[in-house]
């Protein structure tokens, strides 16, 4: 019972540093505009409506 | 023709320092029509991130439209964000939405989780 409690943090440790080499260049990119709370959202679209409107040399 | 060239471009710098719009703006509207003519061909296409990318080839001219554009754009991203209380990232997501609305059938749209595809 001692021993699996000191063997499985070891495992879990050995493991990790098997990875470190591992180098993730990209990162996947998460839709946070989906997240965002319904109220905000809906205030959100609307300012991004009129940034449009206002900036036809961007959009 | 090179020294009138010149008294042109000294005219609109200096006229250019004088507004009070940044200076990429003095450059915005060709920036946008070279922008708009890569969509039609098919060599600008619009991101979900808010931002335009170049879908394959583009030369020196076309990409450098675009980098003045994404950087006129990630201020504006900004602002909006200030003004809602989010991040520039949503900001950007959020415009990217209803940019793919404004999007022509055929023009260039690239997903958060994947590659160029025609809309």
């Amino acid at each position: 019972m001692m021993k699996r409690a000191l063997i499985l943090p070891l495992l879990a440790v050995g493991a990790l540093a098997a990875c470190t080499p591992t180098v993730r260049v990209k990162v996947d990119p998460i839709n946070i505009y989906a997240k965002l709370d319904a109220n905000v959202r809906v205030q959100l679209d609307k300012e991004v409506q009129s940034a449009i409107q206002q900036n036809p040399n961007l959009f | 023709m090179i020294r009138k060239t010149m008294t042109v471009l000294a005219l609109a710098a200096g006229l250019g320092a004088v507004a009070l719009a940044p200076a990429a703006f003095a450059q915005s509207a060709a920036a946008k029509a070279a922008v708009d003519a890569g969509k039609a061909s098919g060599t600008v296409g619009e991101q979900a991130d808010g931002f335009l990318g170049v879908v394959s080839g583009g030369d020196a001219a076309t990409r450098a439209a675009v980098a003045e554009i994404n950087a006129g754009r990630a201020a504006v991203y900004k602002d909006t964000a200030a003004k809602s209380g989010v991040t520039a990232e949503a900001a950007g997501q959020a415009t990217a939405k209803q940019l793919y609305a404004r999007l022509a059938p055929g023009q260039y749209w690239k997903p958060l989780d994947g590659g160029w595809t025609k809309k």
